[in-house]
């Protein structure tokens, strides 16, 4: 009996195994190939059978940096990024302890109505809008009407995991910090800041992700004026300056949009995934 | 003691001040970026103002949309045809694999679900531009292996046809988004308990029966969910088409969002003026959200019957 | 530790601030002495350069006196020559009139400029082949607002020999927004090694290419062996549709190519000969797989890689061949006749122009001065004579071809030459009669339009061939009545 339910086991483990492999090696296959084509040179791309190149020509990535201007590109993704990542970390750390601790008038209605904003959302329609506000306070010509803009239309699940994070700590340390004199405020940055690391560590990754891969609003703000593009917009306005066809110099273009964000990914995977597991998600 | 009104709280003022300090940037920066362009999307949708001059037209935009205006309609129907392909693609695959990540006999289960969350990470430019390469009919790849496996005879032309292309670009929301609906759905299953399995086991249940009758109905609620982000969220991209076939051969694969994102800001994606016609765009955006709006309701009450009938 | 933590995160929140502040400056240092736009030269406007993050564009140019156009062109090969010429020009004839050209191109420039406007960023000076009038919301301004811009406009007239009418105007307006700078007309290229190999030469062993459309389908069906197709269709190009097809088709001996009924306000198309040859090349085979959704750039891309034998282009694809799709081997090119063998004339396609935009209406005089003098430099000798020398364009004004270094100019440059003086550029009326209804018709001429959707239908034997003459001839009639309802095009000139 035993001997049958662990071959048994043995089986489904191998098959488990085996399909997701293969499943990983189909779903990956294509960034892989892109990457390998990335070295060739425009006619092996065009007409070229084999997979691997037969000549590598690294100056492909060379080209794209210095010519297609990618280092301007990533320079301003990186601030972009990493700005809206700071803000968005503080900003809703800040509210999802408030909504979470806080006890105020109009709390509960404030909140319900920002729940409920998330199923109104005009969804990418509302940038005319934002842009003529951005245009009104002089911020359309810069990265910092970009990460206002980010910011404030960022997702509300970053406020829900916080302040249910929150909710779940014991009050007791709050009492006590309270009791010695610590302000709201002062506890939030004495007691609960330190409490919600790993959360905070999630918002900002996603964050930052999500200011890395966007592309419509930068595309608004940024396309006319190349010292200001970000990387997504660059690899756009690179398809229609090089030829559409010029796949030598899009590809590796493209790549280089990936790569910084895929190393931190690779090292921060952790924080990607988990917050899809921790409480984002009611029931 | 203070006599305390029924009913209402006493707030400390330091709390109620600080309070409101903190999320004073977020509540204004909601009402100007998300409020504020609901009321001028409402106000200019009543107007044929063109970015320089308008007059009040009274419902004359929405008439138009109703009654002539085609490519709307089709757009629409390219969206609901995108949605459903994503669907059928997107949950079927996520909770299959969601099963396989998640079940006990699955070592490493770090590096498989690192490895199978990268395709979100890459963005959707890049996503773009790699899925534009393998799916080239002339020596694209994925040409190459169906004719080389002997599945094609000639080259298919992927993004040439509506069809094909309507489906390369539901591939490509899968591909992009199948990783975080696998965790979510990931995150239900481990919550079921195992004891359920091991009863049903010992009553006889072979693993598929117990996957449609414990598992699936146990998850519902987050199923729900999940699905419904899915639709709506379905139905307002554009980014994905925009980046693959920006409309697609003369204007066959538009989606209502990118429709109205060109009558916006005057661009055009293969057929269609250069003019920004903002009133009527705007008309358009209320239109669309109505419809979402419907559809969510819709599909809230079809899962509230399903429940009842449960 | 938490109050390093709160200091670091401090110090983070200001060294954003400054990189958002300082970042697009300092960036720019770098992209601005290599930028390299579409745009024709233009140089930043001043008014933008209001904004604190602009101000990097003026130490970009090292200078802080130079005024900085900016400049967006809208043709690749054009903008890849004209990187270098601009270039120089920074390096002379900009720092001695304190300008300084930003220069950068994209084949969407229609969409960017549409961002642009949108955004308040227009560039100084673009280069584009449609537009509307300023009054209208267009962002094209005519030449006479600038200062110099009338006798400007006298001089280039006298030296291009053509006199100004219709084609030089927006619909509605009866300022000159547009100068015809240079022209073209489709032709077909050939890859002469292929051609010998498959047996077609003449008595002196050159290659010899088709001349009718009958000839083209015979030479692309022997021509498709191995690997190698006989023609490249760009089917997502709607210009291939209406010059490479209803416009050069031939025509008959009596009509021509078109026939206008200026009373009824009718067209009649007498093209039957290149949809039958095209339908028959592309239900065989003989074209390269995939011709449904490839571009010019690609068709030409296969051209010159040596994937297809054939191409039916444009003559400035002679400039492309040599710089952007360098092709390896012996080509050249021709253009067919009709089956008659009559050529009804070489076209002249007014191309596509540089203005000025209406971000230089909020210059001073004195910057003014300077864009008009770009623009001047533009249409100047210098640039006509690389343009020409490139095979770029073959110029309406004289004093390009003669300041073209002779050695320079390729072999095929002078063959299209010589077929223009042989058989002459086409009336300008008959332009006119074809490209303000054109413009009417209901599609997008700079991406695929219901023209090459028809044709494919064609092609694919959903409609028959009279189906389809018969709907361009409805879509061209109806495009004939809007223009000239819309004051575009007056039948009383043509009768």
């Amino acid at each position: 009996m035993k001997h049958k339910g662990r071959i048994a086991r043995n089986v489904k483990t191998t098959l488990v195994h085996v399909l997701l492999v293969a499943f990983i090696i189909v779903a990956l296959y294509p960034i892989f190939y892109a990457f390998v084509s990335s070295f060739k040179s425009a006619g092996e791309i065009l007409a070229g059978q084999n997979l691997w190149p037969e000549v590598w020509h690294w100056e492909n990535y060379a080209e794209a940096w210095n010519q297609a201007n990618f280092s301007t590109y990533t320079w301003n993704t990186i601030v972009y990024s990493t700005a809206t990542m700071f803000f968005c970390v503080l900003m809703n750390s800040m509210s999802g302890y408030v909504y979470a601790r806080g006890e105020f008038p109009g709390k509960n209605i404030i909140f319900a109505v920002k729940t409920a904003m998330m199923f109104v959302a005009l969804g990418s329609t509302a940038m005319y809008p934002q842009l003529q506000i951005l245009k009104a306070l002089h911020l359309n010509q810069s990265l910092v009407g970009l990460v206002v803009q980010t910011i404030f239309t960022g997702s509300i699940t970053y406020i829900f995991m916080i302040r249910s994070f929150v909710m779940s700590l014991p009050k007791e340390l709050d009492d006590a910090a309270t009791i010695d004199g610590c302000s709201f405020m002062g506890i939030f940055f004495r007691i609960t800041l330190p409490l919600i690391r790993p959360i905070i560590a999630t918002i900002a990754v996603l964050s930052f992700k999500g200011a890395w891969n966007e592309y419509l609003f930068p595309m608004i703000v940024t396309f006319s004026n190349e010292n200001r593009r970000t990387l997504a917009v660059g690899l756009y306005y690179m398809q229609t300056s090089s030829s559409s066809a010029d796949w030598s110099k899009m590809l590796p273009g493209a790549i280089i949009s990936a790569v910084p964000l895929v190393v931190i990914y690779i090292f921060l995977n952790k924080y990607f995934i988990e917050s899809l597991t921790v409480g984002a998600v009611k029931g | 003691m203070k006599r305390e009104k029924k009913g209402k709280r006493k707030y400390k003022k330091s709390v109620v001040f600080q309070s409101y300090l903190v999320l004073s940037p977020q509540i204004i920066g909601f009402f100007v970026f998300s409020l504020y362009p609901i009321y001028y999307i409402l106000r200019y949708s009543f107007t044929d103002y063109d970015g320089l001059k308008g007059s009040f037209v009274g419902l004359a935009n929405y008439i138009e949309i109703f009654t002539s205006d085609a490519t709307f309609w089709n757009s629409l129907a390219n969206t609901f045809i995108i949605t459903g392909m994503r669907m059928v693609l997107m949950i079927p695959l996520s909770f299959f694999l969601a099963m396989l990540l998640c079940s006990k006999s699955l070592k490493a289960k770090r590096l498989f679900s690192t490895a199978l969350f990268l395709p979100s990470v890459i963005g959707v430019a890049t996503t773009a531009m790699i899925f534009r390469y393998i799916f080239r009919t002339y020596n694209g790849l994925i040409n190459n292996i169906f004719m080389d496996l002997g599945i094609l005879n000639t080259a298919v032309n992927w993004l040439g046809n509506k069809w094909t292309a309507l489906l390369v670009t539901s591939l490509m929301a899968t591909w992009m988004n199948f990783p975080i609906y696998m965790m979510y759905f990931c995150g239900a299953i481990s919550g079921v308990s195992e004891d359920l399995y091991e009863a049903a086991k010992i009553d006889g249940c072979g693993w598929l029966r117990s996957v449609f009758s414990i598992t699936l109905p146990l998850i519902a609620p987050i199923f729900k969910v999940i699905l419904m982000l899915e639709i709506t969220g379905a139905m307002k991209t554009m980014n994905t088409t925009m980046l693959l076939t920006n409309g697609g051969p003369n204007g066959k694969t538009n989606v209502v969002m990118l429709y109205l994102y060109n009558l916006f800001f005057g661009t055009t994606s293969g057929g269609g003026s250069y003019t920004s016609e903002i009133g009527y765009a705007s008309a358009g955006s209320i239109i669309l959200t109505v419809i979402i709006g419907i559809i969510t309701v819709i599909y809230l009450r079809i899962t509230k019957k399903l429940d009842e009938l449960c | 530790m938490k109050k390093r933590a709160k200091i670091l995160s401090v110090l983070l929140a200001l060294t954003m601030v400054v990189g958002l502040m300082g970042g697009c400056g300092s960036s720019s240092s770098t992209s601005s002495s290599s930028e390299s736009e579409s745009s024709s030269e233009a140089e930043e406007s001043s008014t933008e350069t209001e904004e604190a993050e602009e101000t990097a564009s003026d130490d970009t140019s090292g200078e802080e006196d130079l005024f900085t156009v900016e400049v967006w062109g809208s043709s690749n090969s054009q903008g890849v020559l004209l990187t270098e010429l601009i270039d120089e020009y920074n390096e002379t004839t900009g720092k001695e009139l304190g300008i300084y050209i930003d220069f950068s191109y994209s084949s969407d420039i229609k969409n960017m400029l549409s961002l642009a406007q949108e955004n308040d960023e227009l560039p100084l000076i673009v280069q584009s082949n449609s537009g509307i009038t300023y009054e209208d919301g267009g962002y094209n301004i005519p030449f006479t607002m600038l200062p110099g811009g009338q006798e400007f406009l006298d001089e280039w007239e006298s030296a291009s020999g053509v006199a100004y009418g219709d084609w030089n105007k927006f619909a509605g307006s009866d300022d000159i927004y547009k100068i015809a700078y240079n022209f073209g007309g489709p032709a077909l290229y050939y890859n002469e090694e292929m051609l010998i190999e498959a047996g077609f030469v003449d008595e002196d062993g050159n290659a010899q290419p088709p001349t009718t459309w009958s000839e083209l389908v015979e030479y692309a069906e022997a021509l498709t062996t191995d690997g190698v197709y006989g023609l490249a269709i760009p089917m997502q190009w709607s210009s291939y549709a209406e010059y490479d097809i209803l416009m050069m088709g031939g025509g008959t001996e009596e009509d021509g190519l078109f026939t206008i009924d200026w009373d009824e306000q009718t067209y009649t198309f007498n093209v039957t000969g290149p949809l039958e040859a095209i339908k028959e090349i592309y239900q065989n085979g003989y074209c390269v797989p995939g011709a449904e959704t490839i571009d010019n750039a690609t068709a030409r891309s296969y051209f010159a890689e040596g994937v297809s034998a054939m191409f039916l282009g444009w003559t400035w694809d002679i400039a492309v061949f040599t710089t952007t799709y360098v092709a390896d081997f012996d080509w050249d090119l021709d253009v067919l006749y009709a089956e008659d063998g009559n050529n009804y004339g070489m076209l002249c396609s007014v191309g596509s122009w540089y203005s000025a935009t209406t971000a230089v209406l909020d210059l001073t005089e004195e910057e003014q001065e300077k864009v008009m003098s770009v623009i001047e430099w533009l249409y100047g000798d210098e640039v006509g004579a690389m343009l020409v020398e490139a095979g770029v364009s073959f110029p309406l004004n004289n004093d390009h071809l003669e300041s073209a270094d002779s050695d320079a100019v390729l072999d095929q440059t002078y063959k299209i030459m010589d077929l223009l003086n042989e058989y002459g550029i086409m009336d300008v009326d008959l332009w006119n009669a074809w490209e303000y209804p054109r413009n009417y018709v209901d599609y997008d001429s700079s991406g695929a339009g219901w023209l090459c959707d028809n044709i494919l239908l064609y092609c694919q034997g959903e409609m028959t061939l009279d189906e389809y003459i018969t709907a361009a001839n409805a879509a061209f009639t109806q495009g004939l009545q809007d223009a000239i309802a819309d004051g575009a095009i007056d039948p009383a000139t043509y009768q």
